[in-house]
């Protein structure tokens, strides 16, 4: 970890540089040295540094001029000043400006030792967090939805590219991967983006009301249809219609929703005047449509209307890479909501979730989420946080498992059958130690 | 192809030559590299700072490079007096890191071992041999080794020290052949 750390150090005695930019080096830094506070600044400009041992007393811009300079430049730039026995009270002024803490030469190796571990320790802990954020990057979000793994980024390039046609999508994935946000992003980087944007759940609805939340009525269309009116297809006029569920809606409906896509207009129930919309449709479903046009239970003339571009979302558990991601994402927002303080997730928890299967998807775990921050005062979500924490690997028998899955859990077993003595579990399975020690770190078993 | 030349060692102003021929041999050991051992050179007065009244490492090592035989591989001075390096307050030693002279002092390895005074005499060649051995491979490039065991992990104070390993852990020993077959260091 040490290897990563950079450290600057600014001195007017080369001797002084010398000596310790060679101490460093054996202790692992990455280490550069200048003579004067100008040179450290245009080296701050230009690079990164981590840590910043400062000289106190130097001709010309003194330390705490360079100290304000480094500040500005690189705030998160820990700066160590190191100074004679006379000048402790102006060190104390330094720290007030800013300065980390400051050591006395000549220095002592083992106490200069210990404070450089503890900051890059510290350095290390903000550096995980702010990772995580400096990841919620441009390239990892369409609109609000994030995905940093391969397949969200092929939707988001697909979106970007379909977004300002007017094609008609149809999104599929199972529930909860994110159809309505892709439906709403598609829509807010559309040029119909002034207009509305209006969905509707095809399953919420019996199949008449559905009818007449699409379509609209005349007044006296049916009993209790007491006045006109306006169906979701012409509220959505310049705009964009989500159907969810669109695998839900019946043969009939199923009809004229196909004559509306044909002729792009389509009159109100019970009313005869045709009305004519410019409507982009959006439908998403979680179920397989191929299979229903096969059995028959979905139009096949529809399906090709519907499915001019496809846009799939993958289930979470097939693109693990952006559950880290999504947690972080989801623990600001409830941070937020709740008024907490969680900056970071233990990486057992982390570890946790992304071994998870997941069936509701991201929408799962973002309830998971907001339970853990609900339950807590943080600031670490934790793996006893996780709702399924006490079942590590939920074995009902009801999922299908993979192979893998069921070594893990295999392992898992043996390995406490034996108190986690590896040599003793490695002879039970008849594998040597080391293969599994990379069992145990691959699939991340814990006790 | 493995390194030509020798490590020389080099003992200025020390009490006990036979210490030192232990720890060439151990030098040779471990570096599989043939080690020899000059005459005592006499105390590093050069390099005294009479307002510190402790020998300045870093003048020392400057005179270790300028006298260095011909077919030095590496050079070792060792001594009895308190070294300082410009910056610190003392060292157990100093070495060029990836360069070609060490320097080690046996001064602040009479401190007592771990376990109390019962012991009349602390292990000090066992200390002096495990720093020339780590010192030595700072200057064929290794760091610091987050394997305790190590000869090369950094040693907070002598008790530290001697709970230490007087040889490479085998990540070290492994990256120690890989430079010496002159593999460059990052
Ligand atoms: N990639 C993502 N980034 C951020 N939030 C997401 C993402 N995917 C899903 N969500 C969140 O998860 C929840 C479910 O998303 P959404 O309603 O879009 O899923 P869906 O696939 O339409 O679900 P269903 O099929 O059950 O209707 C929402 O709260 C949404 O904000
Ligand atoms: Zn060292
Ligand atoms: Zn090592």
């Amino acid at each position: 970890m040490k290897e990563n750390a950079r450290v600057l150090v600014v001195d007017d005695e080369p001797m002084v540089c010398i000596s310790l930019a060679n101490w460093l080096k054996e202790e692992n830094y990455f280490v550069k040295y200048v003579n004067d506070g100008q040179a450290a600044i245009e080296t701050m400009k230009q690079e990164a540094w981590d840590i910043v041992l400062l000289d106190y007393k130097m001709p010309g811009m003194d330390g705490l001029d360079v100290l304000r300079h480094i500040k500005e430049i690189a705030p998160q730039t820990v700066v160590l000043m190191m100074t004679a026995y006379a000048s402790i009270a102006n060190s104390v002024q330094a720290m007030k400006e800013g300065a980390f803490d400051y050591v006395v030469k000549p220095l002592d190796v083992e106490e200069l030792t210990l404070m450089l571990n503890k900051i890059v320790e510290r350095q290390q802990l903000i550096a995980e967090n702010l990772l995580l954020r400096k990841h919620l990057t441009e390239r990892h979000k369409y609109e609000n939805i994030i995905g940093k793994s391969p397949a969200m980024q092929k939707v988001f390039e697909l979106i970007r590219t379909v977004a300002d046609t007017s094609a008609t999508l149809l999104v599929t994935g199972e529930t909860g991967t994110g159809k309505e946000m892709v439906a709403r992003a598609v829509h807010a980087t559309s040029s119909r983006r002034y207009g509305p944007f209006i969905a509707v759940s095809c399953s919420a609805l019996p199949e008449t009301l559905l009818e007449s939340e699409l379509f609209g009525y005349e007044k006296g269309a049916f009993t209790g249809a007491d006045r006109m009116r306006k169906g979701r297809f012409e509220l959505a006029h310049g705009g964009t219609l989500f159907l969810d569920e669109i695998g839900d809606i019946s043969m009939k409906t199923q009809v004229k929703l196909l004559r509306v896509l044909q002729e792009r207009s389509f009159s109100r129930l019970g009313g005869t005047e045709e009305i004519d919309v410019d409507v982009r449709l959006i439908t998403a479903t979680n179920q397989n449509l191929v299979r229903l046009v096969e059995e028959g239970h979905f139009r096949s003339d529809l399906f090709y209307r519907l499915n001019v571009v496809n846009l799939h979302l993958p289930p979470l558990r097939e693109r693990k890479d952006d559950i880290p991601l999504l947690a972080e994402h989801f623990m600001e927002k409830f941070n937020i909501e709740f008024n907490k303080k969680f900056n970071r997730i233990e990486r057992k928890a982390l570890e946790m979730m992304v071994g998870y299967y997941w069936p509701g998807n991201v929408r799962e775990l973002e309830n998971v989420i907001e339970r853990a921050i609900v339950i807590d005062q943080g600031p670490e979500i934790k793996a006893k946080h996780l709702p399924f924490y006490t079942c590590e690997t939920p074995l009902t028998g009801d999922e299908p498992l993979a192979l893998e899955d069921v070594e893990k859990e295999h392992i898992r077993k043996v390995l406490q059958q034996n108190q986690w003595n590896v040599s003793r579990a490695a002879k039970v399975l008849d594998i040597d130690r080391t293969t599994l020690h990379k069992k145990i770190q691959k699939f991340g078993i814990g006790k | 192809m493995p390194p030509v030349g020798f490590i020389y060692i080099v003992p200025l102003g020390c009490h006990d030559m036979n210490d030192l021929e232990t720890i060439a041999l151990g030098v040779e050991e471990q570096f599989e590299i043939e080690t020899r051992l000059l005459e005592n050179k006499g105390p590093p007065d050069f390099a005294y700072d009479p307002l510190r009244t402790q020998y300045n490492s870093n003048l020392i090592l400057k005179r270790l490079l300028e006298t260095a035989p011909p077919d030095a591989l590496k050079v070792l001075g060792v001594t009895d007096f308190d070294l300082f390096s410009p910056i610190f307050s003392y060292v157990f030693g100093e070495a060029q890191f990836n360069g070609k002279c060490a320097v080690i002092s046996s001064f602040r390895l009479r401190g007592v071992p771990e376990g109390g005074e019962r012991l009349h005499c602390p292990p000090l060649l066992d200390r002096l041999e495990k720093e020339a051995v780590h010192e030595l491979g700072h200057t064929f490039g290794l760091r610091h080794c987050s394997d305790s065991d190590c000869v090369m992990s950094y040693s907070k104070g002598v008790q530290c020290a001697d709970r230490k390993f007087g040889v490479f852990c085998s990540a070290c020993r492994d990256l120690l052949f890989w430079y010496m077959a002159g593999n460059p260091v990052p």
